[in-house]
């Protein structure tokens, strides 16, 4: 009873606060005499704490409690918009809420005052739409927040109207997110015209009552439209261009939580509806979850865009959970629920853990690239030096998108890896044929992962700086780099508790595959992770954590007593040849994943351009202009020329619109005698 | 519609006779390169048209087509007409220089028209449905011939008496169809037509005041 009203509590706070903190600044920008505080600080407070709010409210519902409901009437003549936290919204709540507090918290006004507002308003409201995206429980109110959700962030996508590459972005991405969005209404409301009601409840109970063949179908529609938000290949395109545009906190959101939308509406939609998934549909899974995962990490090795290539990244972890989710359902089907439910725990797990880590890293990276003033790998460096405490959550973020031990991506991906080898050494035909591949292809995304990212920090972070710009950074503003600071213990947390918190996802992992018990991940005490009951393999993060610490403290005593006993030490720089050292000379992106880009030259086809401005001698000219560029595959070889086609059809559509009266007048003619002639 | 018809209406061929009228007045009007002369074959198109709505009015004994028929006759064999005569004397030369079709070629469209409008309404509707039947397949035919008017002339007081034949080809499909339509619908249609003309004659004259001529084609050099 307690725990019920707490619950309704905190639904209600944390959705109201963010519809004050969306509607504040507007407010106080329209009332002059309004104090100043009210454009910015509150709102942004209460938008962090309205986070705070919701993150607790998906660990109660975690933590297992009956749901509490908000209901609005909005004047529709139908049922009420429902909003309520169930078992399989939790952990989505739980990562929205934690990786929303530190975004607001991180959220500093930039630019005038009144554009400063505006985008906090717009991040509030993205925040709300994305809340209620999980929340929803009535099929309408899920498609208004689902666009909305795409509207504000492309908003944010575009926030800086001068920039050409921000235009694009914004297109491609509304886009792409618009046509995703058309499949998902129009399965929405297919089902709900079958269902006569637009609550979940009677949607679920409609689907069963469906043709085979017709379930299957709208089951696809689903999966193609939150397909798109996942950002699984071939419609990941929007990805590495929108998320780098938005501001960091906005970026940190999109990346973090935004795209799990994309996993959470698969799983609810296409996987825990009464006789879906379809079959093949984890085959399908599968596949385009193994190659989004190479696709990402490859682009993402040979990024040279800080931004950018976190959010390849993100594409790359994408395509983990996607590969997740489409094994757990081929297990399922061939009826393994133990190795399925550690795939589906590895996936949801996961999908947390990266949110967790690629939101510090957006936030921890946004804030050097932002005081360097460039997002180029080439042009930053030396930013450890210069700004340390972010630096180190930076440091943090990589090591845990790497997948390390005790950071939060470790454990997801560990029990992906275990499901697969259980999954081979058990599954039955399809299954046998397709894990060694997956197997593969997950191990070469995770390797060429690594190197991304070892690239991102060594070459932005360490070294010397490479420009003046990237010289004179300095640190956040405190309250800032304390906000991030703080964060960056999130992810250490979720990789060393991996056995405990994977116990608390028994509820969501009870509603998707019944009769699984989650408690079975974790040994002695939630010390020790193993993949359920199956007792090939067993790891201790925290185990894994000591020791890492506890080398890395021997190293550094050991270190320091050499130094100390080495007398006349002195510290001077190093020989050269001669030659005067310059900054510019250090290991570059572009040289570091000159090996990568020579092995995946036949994937990668690379575009080079040398062109002579001004001729010399003739075997030496004066000015050369070399342009070298990395055309995303996908885009090049589907996506353009299905643009060219349709912007071709256009054309030719145009010209039946000469602007002549006569022959409008002939096509009506010529239309009713047709129909005439028809007719009969 | 079970009426008690007066046995003579059957026999005589006073129908017949008005819709061919009307039938070979909107192809003279087609087959004119004179404005004015156009306009004198709709103000017969609309007097025939009258003339059969009058008589279905005596054959039912139903006092609102008499009415209507009579404001048809009043308005569009007179009102309308002389509006539009008006328009064409203010413009002077309505002459149609360079039509799209030549007079021959027009016809022979036109006649095209007709039969296509002849042969798919009787597969259509098959014949002898009432007393009108015939008047069904003259006002199909009517609305392509009105229709073609408007698609092949390039002055806009031209195009202007194509709409409002095609208008009474629609209006003979009512008539004929259903016996007429209930009196203030049209009532309604007639005031529409009256306000619709004399907002064309308008229009008319500023294409007239912006072109230097009525010729529609010009009006393509808005498009962006």
């Amino acid at each position: 009873m307690v725990l019920a009203g707490l619950e309704s509590a905190l639904l209600a706070g944390s959705v109201w606060a963010l519809v004050a903190a969306f509607l504040l600044p507007a407010i106080a920008a329209l009332v002059p005499a309004a104090p100043a505080a009210l454009r910015h600080a509150v709102p942004r407070a209460l938008a962090a704490a309205a986070c705070a709010l919701a993150a607790v409210l998906g660990g109660v519902q975690l933590a297992g409690s009956s749901g509490a409901l908000l209901a609005w009437w909005p004047g529709l003549p139908s049922e009420p918009f429902t909003l309520a936290a169930d078992a399989l919204s939790a952990p989505f709540v739980l990562l929205f809420g934690l990786v929303g507090a530190a975004s607001f918290a991180a959220h500093a006004p930039s630019g005038t005052p009144a554009g400063a507002a505006a985008r906090l308003a717009l991040h509030a409201g993205f925040a709300l739409c994305l809340l209620c995206v999980f929340l929803s429980r009535h099929a309408l109110l899920f498609l208004f927040c689902w666009e909305g959700m795409t509207l504000l962030s492309a908003a944010l996508v575009a926030h800086d109207l001068r920039s050409a590459r921000g235009r694009t972005a914004t297109y491609v991405y509304l886009a792409l997110s618009h046509r995703g969005a058309a499949f998902v209404a129009y399965a929405l409301v297919t089902l709900a015209s079958h269902a006569g009601s637009f609550q979940f409840g009677a949607l679920a109970e409609a689907f069963s009552r469906l043709e085979p063949h017709a379930r299957e179908s709208l089951a696809w529609c689903f999966t193609i439209g939150f397909a798109v938000k996942l950002g699984l290949v071939p419609a990941h395109v929007w990805l590495p261009l929108a998320h780098p545009e938005a501001p960091a906190p906005v970026s940190a959101m999109l990346s973090g939580v935004m795209v799990k939308a994309g996993l959470y509406g698969m799983l609810r939609f296409a996987w825990q509806m009464p006789g879906a998934p379809p079959e093949q549909w984890g085959t399908v899974l599968l596949v385009l979850g193994v190659a989004s995962a190479l696709t990402g990490a490859l682009y993402a090795a040979v990024e040279s865009d800080a931004k950018k290539l976190l959010a390849c990244s993100t594409i790359k972890h994408a395509g983990v959970l996607a590969l997740a989710t489409g094994l757990a359902a081929l297990l399922a089907a061939n009826g393994q629920r133990e190795i399925a439910g550690v795939a589906l725990a590895g996936a949801l797990y996961h999908a947390i853990g990266h949110g967790l880590a690629k939101a510090l890293a957006f936030l921890a990276v946004g804030e050097a690239v932002h005081a360097a003033g460039t997002r180029h790998l080439e042009s930053l460096g030396g930013i450890a030096r210069r700004m340390p405490r972010v630096s180190f959550a930076a440091l943090v973020s990589t090591l845990a998108l790497c997948g390390l031990p005790p950071f939060s991506c470790f454990a997801g991906e560990w029990l992906v890896f275990q499901a697969l080898i259980l999954g081979f050494s058990a599954g039955a035909g399809q299954l046998r044929l397709l894990a060694p591949f997956a197997g593969a292809g997950l191990a070469l995304a995770g390797a060429l992962a690594v190197a991304a990212l070892v690239k991102l920090y060594g070459i932005g972070f360490l070294g010397r700086p490479r420009t003046e710009p990237a010289a004179a950074a300095h640190d956040a503003a405190p309250r800032t780099a304390a906000a991030i600071l703080a964060f960056a213990a999130l992810p250490f947390a979720w990789g060393v508790g991996a056995p405990l918190l994977a116990g608390a996802l028994a509820a969501p992992l009870a509603v998707l595959l019944p009769g699984f018990e989650a408690a079975q991940l974790s040994e002695h005490a939630g010390f020790v992770l193993v993949p359920a009951g199956l007792q090939s393999s067993r790891i201790a993060p925290a185990v894994a954590a000591l020791m890492l610490g506890a080398f890395a403290v021997l190293a550094r005593v050991w270190l320091r007593a050499r130094r100390g006993g080495a007398p006349g030490l002195r510290i001077a720089p190093s020989w050269a040849c001669g030659a005067k050292l310059d900054a510019r000379m250090q290991y570059s992106s572009l040289g570091f994943t000159k090996p990568l880009r020579l092995i995946f030259e036949p994937v990668l086809r690379g575009e080079r351009e040398l062109q002579v401005l001004e001729e010399g001698s003739p075997y030496f000219a004066r000015k050369y202009r070399y342009r070298s560029g990395l055309p995303e595959l996908v885009e090049k070889t589907l996506l353009a020329p299905l643009v060219q086609s349709v912007l071709w059809t256009s054309e030719q559509v145009r010209r039946l619109q000469t602007g002549s009266l006569h022959l409008y007048l002939a096509y009506l003619l010529a239309t009713v005698v047709g129909l005439l002639l028809w007719a009969r | 519609m079970n009426l008690q018809l007066p046995d003579w209406l059957p026999r005589s061929n006073t129908v017949n006779l008005l819709a061919g009228a009307f039938l070979l007045s909107a192809l003279y009007a087609a087959a004119q390169r004179r404005t004015l002369a156009a306009i004198t074959a709709y103000r017969f198109n609309s007097l025939a048209l009258g003339g059969i709505a009058l008589t279905v009015a005596l054959a039912t004994g139903t006092r609102h087509i008499a009415l209507a028929a009579l404001l048809v006759i009043a308005v569009k064999g007179g009102v309308i007409p002389s509006l539009l005569r008006k328009q064409a004397l203010r413009g002077g030369g309505a002459l149609e220089t360079e039509p799209y079709f030549g007079v021959p070629a027009g016809m022979l469209v036109c006649g095209a028209l007709v039969v296509i409008a002849f042969s798919q309404t009787r597969a259509l509707f098959g014949s002898g449905v009432s007393i009108l039947a015939s008047c069904l397949p003259v006002s199909v035919a009517t609305t392509l011939v009105g229709m073609f008017l408007m698609v092949s002339r390039k002055q806009a007081l031209m195009q202007v008496v194509g709409l409002v034949i095609l208008e009474n080809a629609i209006f003979l499909a009512a008539v004929s169809l259903t016996y007429g339509m209930p009196l203030v619908v049209e009532m309604g249609v007639l005031l529409d037509l009256l306000v619709g003309v004399a907002l064309l004659g308008l229009f008319v004259s500023r294409i007239e005041q912006t072109h230097g001529s009525g010729d529609t084609t010009k009006l393509s050099d808005l498009k962006g």
